[in-house]
């Protein structure tokens, strides 16, 4: 009967390491691959349950006027672009390396959720994902409801605006002095001093 | 204050993994030796042809305003900001920025 229990309890081990050995063989601490559906369906549900009720349901107390999300769009083009994209597709390089990778915010997975939901995720975070918790420990932070505002117009964001939000983006000297010389460039002056530059 | 913090810390995290990362996005520079409705050819400084493939999704600029497709022409300068499409092993533009019209393209 011990034999057969430690016989047991080998096989077990055996196939747990052999487990572990596939999953980190595949790539599995990788952070190039998408989440699955499953791991994708639990992981929705569990972030709508840790939203407390309560918050699911605040109405957002700043109004959506131009002025609101005009602050919002250079608020989001100076913090939040550089994962999600000024767009809010989520199309960065540093936005398609992480796990989980960004969502496209224009598109129903994020426009479903509430004002609440959406409030609470910015404001707190995320554990174990890329997005850090932007509002103070204690309190309500009105940026954070600009920003849901922002949010919930991204998917009728225009040309004009993703033009200025360029310009509101944060960035390098290097990367002003590769812009100045594209501009130079563009305006017809002979000295381009690269032909093409890999960014990150 | 704790916003900027928090951001300035967030920014320095992504920026270390960003040195890590490959980034397959890049930019080219050069003058169009020729135009059609998939693809764009330029010649850059060091006189090689890159080939770009174009798309619905790229944009077009001059001035850093939107610009129509159709002031992509042969002898313009551009700046192309393309990206690897992992299946076609070809760059994609994703935002071209026009500038001026050589009357002759460099050789």
């Amino acid at each position: 009967m011990k034999k057969k229990a430690a016989f047991g309890f080998l096989l077990l081990v055996v196939a747990g390491v052999a487990t572990g050995a596939a999953f980190v063989l595949s790539g599995g601490f990788s952070a190039r691959e998408q989440p699955g559906a499953v791991e994708t369906f639990f992981a929705r549900r569990l972030r709508h349950l840790a939203v407390p009720r309560a918050s699911r349901e605040a109405k957002n107390p700043v109004p959506p006027t131009p002025e609101t999300i005009s602050d919002a769009m250079e608020h989001f083009a100076d913090h939040c672009a550089f994962c999600h994209d000024n767009n809010g597709s989520g199309n960065t390089a540093i936005g398609q390396g992480l796990y989980p990778k960004p969502p496209d915010m224009r598109l129903a997975a994020t426009q479903e959720l509430s004002d609440g939901e959406l409030y609470y995720i910015i404001h707190n975070g995320i554990r174990f994902t890329g997005m850090p918790a932007f509002g103070p420990a204690e309190g309500e932070d009105l940026d954070s409801w600009k920003l849901v505002h922002f949010i919930r117009h991204l998917p009728a964001i225009t040309d004009e605006e993703l033009a200025r939000m360029k310009e509101m983006n944060p960035t390098s000297p290097a990367h002003l002095k590769e812009e100045e010389e594209m501009r130079r460039f563009l305006e017809g002056h002979d000295d381009p001093p690269s032909n093409e530059r890999k960014h990150h | 204050m704790f916003r900027k913090l928090a951001a300035c810390m967030v920014m320095a995290l992504l920026l270390a993994v960003s040195a890590l990362a490959h980034g397959t996005a890049t930019h080219f520079m050069g003058t169009v030796t020729a135009v059609d409705k998939d693809t764009v050819t330029i010649k850059d400084k060091a006189g090689k042809s890159v080939v770009v493939t174009l798309g619905k999704a790229t944009k077009y600029l001059k001035d850093k305003k939107p610009a129509p497709a159709a002031d992509l022409k042969v002898g313009t300068r551009v700046v192309i900001d393309a990206r690897m499409d992992q299946k076609t092993k070809k760059y994609a533009a994703e935002e071209i920025q026009l500038g001026v019209v050589e009357t002759a393209p460099k050789k």
